[in-house]
């Protein structure tokens, strides 16, 4: 760090920086107050509109209304089946890439972080194409006889659970694998040298170690579940309705603005306040052990 | 050496499976000859490639994304390049206040980011301009570009732009000779990644983008919701197709662990 | 009966051979240290002794047991890596008593002997600290005490000083040495410092290219090294290409760049290639002309409790090395005798290239 004394240096860090901070106060803060005060603001089509008056009525719909209550929770539970799924799938994946080496270590590398670069419409357009009733999935089954009659998974919880699977386990991966990487490469050879087995060095060595990982993947998981629009879009369809395309309705389908920015403000709030929590809740565990 | 068992073998095979089921099922669709989905059973053919370009709407949206992508992502550069200069080498008083304030688009779920920019373009006047999905953009992929050259930043020797003073370099030239080729690795790293970001962005889009700026992925999107058919799926096996090519390139050249590694977290 | 053989070891890779053809004895309680550069073998061996690298070829015995094919969880040989390898999730006490909970010994027993062994190594106060919050050092007694309080049949160190400062460093050495002596566990040690390996062994093998080059005590290993690689990796030494000119009751004549030289030998023969090997310590300064070869000092470096020469002469350049013990007069430039006695002398056989 350079000295504070010399006048130069105290000005100069808030010079470099300026013209980030205007950009995210013109750009960023002034759009969400924008937003925060719409939310207080009421639709009436016979009075033209958007109604600049103060008021809680928006907050106070979409508190009482049980079509919002099941849009809420639906938007939760499938943050948390996605999530677990999730962990399920990418912490085990993660430790075999890490325990791979050289060309093929590359190339599973490739295959899972690749999607990551293709936009989520066309990841969920392939789930679409694969979930068709007389799609590749149905097609299969049908064919080695599991099934009689084609499932559905178009326009149902389960296809965009999986589909919502695909588009975040790459996350989980990637902070579960970075993990991994600081963890000392002797360490599970001192497990087994102290006459531990395998799955104990696994249980109870490996993994407490990569928490950090594992949870800090979760916390990407759920946030970016809980705020998925294309994926439930395209898959739920009009029935299966989440936070973001309710928002999304309101805002170009019914032009009720105020309430779109009150629900979108909810999510905002329900986001933070579990990220924070979460958050402290890792600082506290784990601050002794890691840093 | 491979240290996995059997069984975690058979998992990896499965979970590739998962992971490119979706990619390969598009590839595939992508050069039916029937005017619906299905896949090329009766040949190959190449007539849904071709009628991506008779279409002027795709056409110009890919046009939009990416100029909307270069000029976001050198915008957000341009700006996220001094912001880690400041944070990495001054101690000053609202450091932590400023970088939790240039991370936190990333919190902000992208709906809300639409809601919110839509609701400000319209009020200032620039709903529909091309500046308008451009400064949006910008927000979007900040955190993206400062993290990646903050990292470069923050691991960068210091003793080298100091031994360049003594000889009598200015700030601009070291900067310019010393500090950038430096940090040169970072700052191409965080420009390519916040040029994807944009590039793939869809949720907050569809909310900025009028009729005439219109990104790809909103044109897409709003294709699927009414119809899906061959020709989404030749124009989304395209976008496959050239981002591997640019995977291909980026590995090659640069690594690309280390652009994927900005994305996560 | 040796308690830890080593038979006729063998290690590749592919095409890559990491250990040929390893035969090593080692007795009850000895402390051995296998001593070589980089990629010499070294560290396979001691994982192919730990269990986590597989032979290729030959046998590992402990106790007349053939653990070649045993699991390393089987073994019961206690490990000190060189990153220590801790769990830093677990408090000290708990990374200690990790063995001991495996083994299923009762939580009294466990606890009395984690703490015997934490009051052993000096760390009884920071049982309850985590792994991060140690030095370096501290977190290097962790790790021998973790090893050691499974009561191995063998300890297996991995370069386990090489990541502490110098000074930490003798220190450690000295008390590993003491540890080691009051438990009496046979113990073998990896290191490419030889004087590490010198300091803490009974017996020291250097490795060089996949084999084992000689195994000795320390001071018959730097007195009697072997070959020209061993006697340079244990310290500095002045060597020159010659070959054995006349031999007769054990002196020989050696011809160095036609220079006569004279030298103790038993095991050479006439018109043999060999290489003349004189440490810098056994080289004495006399007057000009009364020595057994003239030079001129090109170079001095004084090093506080010693001075080193650089002596330019008519075969090449010596290195020569006197303690500080008096004031030595000697400037750069100054032509000087050199003189030892051919008793110290050594005649190494060439490597055939």
């Amino acid at each position: 760090m350079n000295t504070l004394s010399n006048p130069v240096n105290q000005v100069r860090p808030y010079l470099l920086s300026s013209p980030a901070l205007l950009l995210y106060i013109g750009l960023f803060m002034i759009p969400l107050i924008m937003t925060l005060m719409l939310s207080f603001y009421s639709y009436d089509v016979d009075r033209g509109g958007v109604v600049a008056e103060f008021s809680f009525t928006n907050y106070v719909e979409v508190l009482s209304d049980s079509y919002f209550h099941g849009i809420f929770f639906r938007t939760f539970a499938l943050s948390i089946a996605v999530t677990v799924l999730c962990v399920l799938l990418g912490t085990p994946e993660a430790y075999i890439l890490h325990r791979m080496s050289g060309r093929w270590k590359s190339i599973c590398m490739l295959a899972i972080l690749g999607p990551l670069l293709v936009s989520v419409v066309v990841r969920t357009l392939g789930w679409a194409i694969l979930f068709g009733s007389k799609g590749v999935i149905n097609e299969s089954l049908l064919a080695i006889g599991v099934i009689d009659t084609p499932i559905k998974l178009m326009f149902t919880n389960t296809g965009v659970i999986i589909a919502l699977v695909h588009v975040l386990v790459p996350f989980m991966v990637l902070s579960v694998w970075a993990s991994l990487q600081k963890l000392d490469p002797m360490i599970e050879n001192a497990g087994l040298s102290l006459g531990a087995s395998p799955f104990i060095v696994l249980r109870q060595i490996v993994v407490p170690q990569i928490m950090p990982g594992i949870l800090s993947g979760s916390l990407i998981v759920f946030a970016l579940t809980a705020s998925a629009f294309a994926t439930p879009s395209i898959l739920g369809g009009r029935r299966l309705k989440v936070v973001a395309t309710t928002a999304y309705d309101e805002y170009l389908g019914t032009l009720n603005w105020p309430l779109g920015a009150a629900i979108a403000v909810l999510l905002l709030v329900a986001n933070v306040i579990i990220i924070t929590t979460y958050n402290k809740f890792i600082e506290r565990k784990y601050s002794q052990a890691f840093k | 050496m491979n240290k996995n068992s059997p069984l975690a073998l058979l998992f990896n095979i499965v979970f590739l499976t998962f992971m490119l089921a979706p990619l390969v099922i598009i590839c595939l669709v992508a050069f039916t000859s029937n005017g619906y989905i299905s896949l090329p059973t009766n040949g190959f053919s190449l007539r849904w490639f071709r009628a991506i370009f008779e279409d002027s709407q795709f056409v110009d949206a890919f046009y939009l994304s990416i100029k909307l992508g270069v000029v976001s992502a050198t915008i957000a550069i341009l700006i996220a390049v001094p912001a880690a200069l400041a944070f990495a080498r001054y101690d000053f008083k609202g450091r932590s206040v400023f970088m939790a304030l240039f991370l936190s688009p990333m919190m902000v779920p992208h709906i809300v980011l639409g809601v919110a920019f839509l609701s400000f373009l319209t009020t200032i006047g620039w709903y529909g301009t091309f500046i308008g999905i451009v400064l949006s953009h910008v927000i979007i992929v900040m955190p993206y570009a400062l993290r990646l050259v903050l990292s470069s930043v923050v691991g960068l020797d210091q003793r080298a732009e100091k031994a360049a003073v003594s000889l009598g370099a200015s700030n601009w030239v070291v900067f310019r000779h010393v500090t950038l080729p430096m940090i040169l690795p970072g700052v191409v790293g965080g420009w390519v990644l916040s040029f994807i970001t944009s590039f793939d962005e869809v949720t907050m889009s569809v909310f900025v983008a009028s009729p005439s700026t219109t990104t790809l992925p909103v044109k897409m999107y709003a294709h699927i919701t009414e119809t899906i058919d061959p020709l989404i799926a030749s124009l989304s096996a395209l976008m496959i197709f050239i981002t591997m090519a640019v995977m291909f390139l980026l590995d090659r050249f640069y690594g690309l662990d280390k652009i994927l590694v900005g994305k996560g977290k | 009966m040796s308690f830890l053989r080593l038979e006729g070891l063998v290690k590749r890779f592919d095409d890559f051979v990491a250990v040929e053809g390893m035969n090593l004895n080692v007795e009850k309680g000895e402390f051995v240290s296998l001593l070589g550069p980089s990629g010499c073998g070294k560290t396979t061996t001691l994982q192919m002794i730990a269990g986590f690298v597989t032979p290729t070829q030959g046998r590992i015995l402990i106790n007349n047991q053939d653990v070649t094919h045993l699991k390393p969880s089987k073994r019961n040989l206690g490990i000190v890596f060189q990153s220590y390898a801790l769990f830093h999730h677990m408090t000290i006490f708990d990374n200690v008593a990790f063995g001991l909970k495996m083994r299923k010994i009762d939580k009294v027993e466990s606890d009395e002997r984690v703490r015997e062994i934490l009051s052993l190594v000096h760390l009884k106060d920071f049982a309850h600290r985590y792994p991060r919050e140690l030095s370096g050092g501290q977190q290097q007694r962790v790790a021998l005490a973790r090893a050691m309080v499974i009561r191995p049949e063998v300890l297996l160190l991995d370069e386990p000083l090489s990541a502490l400062d110098a000074k930490i460093r003798e220190d450690m050495q000295t008390e590993l040495r003491s540890i080691q002596r009051t438990l009496g566990t046979t113990t073998i040690l990896v290191t490419h410092d030889q004087s590490e390996a010198m300091a803490l062994s009974d017996r020291v093998a250097v490795m060089n290219k996949a084999r084992l080059a000689q195994i000795d005590k320390p001071f018959a290993l730097y007195e009697h090294p072997r070959d020209s690689f061993v006697t340079e990796f244990l310290g500095k030494s002045n060597v020159f290409e010659g070959s054995i000119k006349d031999a007769n009751d054990g002196l020989s004549s050696i011809d160095v760049s036609g220079l006569n030289l004279l030298a103790n030998n038993t095991d050479h023969t006439i018109g043999q290639a060999v290489d003349f090997s004189i440490r810098p310590e056994k080289i004495r300064f006399v007057a000009q002309g009364k020595g057994v070869i003239d030079g001129t000092i090109s170079s001095r470096i004084f090093l506080g409790n010693q001075w080193v020469f650089q002596v330019e002469t008519s075969i090449g350049e010596f290195s020569v090395v006197s303690l500080n013990t008096s004031h030595i007069d000697i400037d750069q430039g100054s032509v000087v005798g050199l003189d030892w006695t051919p008793s110290e002398v050594r005649l190494l056989t060439r490597e055939v290239a």
